[in-house]
């Protein structure tokens, strides 16, 4: 098990030939919310004070609490929730990482900072090349609009000319297999369905990081072996990806490299079979 | 590990060749920068979202100037018995036409990153891409509704003549000052969620409290209010060459100072808010 941090290089120049596709460094995430005014002295939540500041229960071992990141500072009604604490992580370009942990231990959260989505509190991130996430839950798409009109919105977005996604239309239609379809808005999409036209269209915009949370949960067993090939091609490509799942099985067939978070940290990051044995 | 300045220039240089989009990499300008980049993007939204809301009507987006005349000639009748003046109608009719620019701006403003989340919590998107669509639907809005009041205006006698044409540079200048408007008010109504409330109010009241389908010389001597009102200013830049004069000086000045006072607020607010949009939502 390698500890995240370990990796400190001295000085600028001091690291290899190879850039990272992905480069985080002591990445914090943090946000204050008005906990509900319902909340009771029974609640769930932490007496001011009583987590004793931002270091407790750092590697998840604090009692009580299992799930969620950590609650810092309850200054009347407001808690500061720090969902990402000094995240330091390399990935270089062709690692398929996977990120497993509890319920609220920060697993999208740092996704979305990955994929520029969320903009750190502190710390330096930076990633190589255009980054493509599937988020689940909408998949940031227009459910008024139809799955062509959704494709091309992607496209542009992701900085693809009209004609260029016109070129791509055919191959995305034909991974989705959705068929006619395209031509309906997407509200009228099953989940399963919705995630085969973000899966198809997040993937044939060529990124050169995927980022994924839990995007197989919908899929039926058919497209779960299609996308879990073209995942296997991206190997060949030297395109880099990240995976969220609590599915392990998924993990092994995908990835070479496991990280596990907890609280908003990385507690274990390494090569999966030396964690399988 | 530590990473030195040129490697952050290396892969800023790499997200924007590739067309991508780094919040992490620079400031209101790169924002800005970015985001004229993706005017595929708000081009492309501006116009699906304007046709969506007459989604599944029998006649579709021709509703939008359509409501403005049945408004102009119904309250027209009325208001020019109680206004009197055969110069009522014109000034009621371009007045009005005007004014669903400004509304849209200031209603749609207090939405704006609320109707954006499904975008901004799954994609890297620069902010001003929302702005400038919103901009871009205004624009299309009053290409819409303003040829119906001209067409109302000259029906009932207006001639604009020549003088008409500066209703275009006018036209310009009205949108920049919206543009800063819906920063400003869309990050105000994000961050305090009463203002929001409090919009459509608003909204009535500055077209009530406004020279839109009163005259400011029935004032008398409180013509003050008229002539301290920017909204009069912003309309009269597109309204007064379409009647036949150009607009005062007063007005040019009222409509350029705020627009630059405008756009400095509103940077400095965007660059205070930048960073939260998406926490706050």
């Amino acid at each position: 098990m390698i500890m995240p941090g370990s990796i400190a290089s001295p000085r600028p120049g001091g690291r290899g030939a190879v850039e990272a596709a992905v480069d985080l460094r002591d990445v914090y995430f943090r946000y204050r919310l008005r906990a509900s005014p319902t909340s009771s002295p029974n609640s769930p939540l932490p007496e001011p004070g009583a987590k004793g500041g931002r270091n407790a229960g750092a590697n998840g071992s604090g009692p009580g609490r299992g799930v969620g990141g950590n609650l810092l500072r309850g200054s009347g009604r407001n808690l500061e929730v720090e969902a990402l604490g000094g995240i330091s992580l390399r990935i270089m370009p062709g690692e398929r990482v996977g990120i497993t942990g509890r319920n609220g231990a920060g697993k999208s959260t740092l996704l979305r900072v990955i994929a520029g989505i969320y903009p750190p509190s502190a710390g330096a991130v930076r990633t190589r090349g255009r980054v493509s996430a599937i988020m689940g839950q909408g998949h940031g798409m227009d459910g008024t609009l139809s799955g062509y009109e959704n494709i091309v919105l992607r496209g542009l977005f992701l900085g693809f000319s009209r004609r260029q996604i016109r070129r791509r239309l055919p191959e995305i239609a034909e991974f989705s297999e959705l068929g006619d379809y395209l031509d309906l808005p997407i509200r009228a999409y099953s989940p399963g369905m919705k995630m085969r036209l973000s899966f198809a269209v997040s993937t044939c915009f060529e990124p050169d990081v995927l980022v994924l949370d839990e995007w197989l949960s919908a899929g039926d067993k058919a497209f779960m072996t299609k996308a879990t090939e073209r995942m296997s091609a991206f190997v060949d490509s030297a395109s880099t990806f990240v995976l969220v799942t609590h599915n392990m099985r998924l993990i092994e067939k995908t990835c070479d490299r496991l990280i596990t978070m907890e609280r908003g940290r990385i507690t274990e990051d390494g090569p999966l079979w030396e964690d399988q044995a | 590990m530590s990473i030195s300045p040129s490697h952050a220039d290396v892969s800023l240089d790499d997200s924007s060749r590739l067309g991508g989009f780094a919040p992490q990499h620079g400031g209101t300008l790169y924002d800005l920068r970015k985001s004229l980049a993706m005017h595929g993007v708000w081009r492309f939204l501006a116009w699906k979202e304007i046709a969506r809301q007459y989604h599944r009507t029998v006649l579709g987006v021709v509703w939008l100037p359509l409501s403005v005349a049945i408004h102009v000639l119904t309250l027209g009748y009325i208001f020019s018995r109680l206004f009197g003046g055969d110069r009522y109608l014109p000034w009621f009719a371009l007045g009005y036409s005007i004014w669903r620019t400004v509304s849209r701006a200031a209603g749609e403003a207090a939405d704006l990153w609320f109707s954006s989340e499904k975008y901004l919590r799954h994609l890297a998107v620069p902010m001003h891409t929302f702005i400038f669509k919103l901009v871009l639907k205004c624009g299309y809005s009053a290409l819409l509704t303003v040829p119906v009041g001209l067409a109302i205006a000259i029906n009932a006698g207006a001639r604009p003549g020549v003088v008409g044409f500066l209703a275009i540079p006018g036209f310009v200048l009205l949108l920049l000052n919206l543009w800063w408007m819906i920063t400003v008010f869309s990050l105000l109504c994000l961050r305090f969620p009463d203002l929001g409330k409090f919009m459509p109010n608003l909204i009535t009241l500055a077209y009530l409290g406004s020279p839109i389908m009163w005259q400011p010389e029935r004032l008398g001597d409180r013509r003050w209010i008229a002539d301290y009102n920017p909204f009069f200013h912003l309309i009269e830049l597109v309204r007064a060459p379409l009647l036949g004069s150009p607009p005062t000086e007063t007005t040019l000045l009222v409509a350029g100072g705020f627009a630059l006072a405008g756009h400095a607020a509103a940077l400095v607010l965007f660059r205070m808010a930048r960073r939260r949009i998406v926490l706050w939502l």
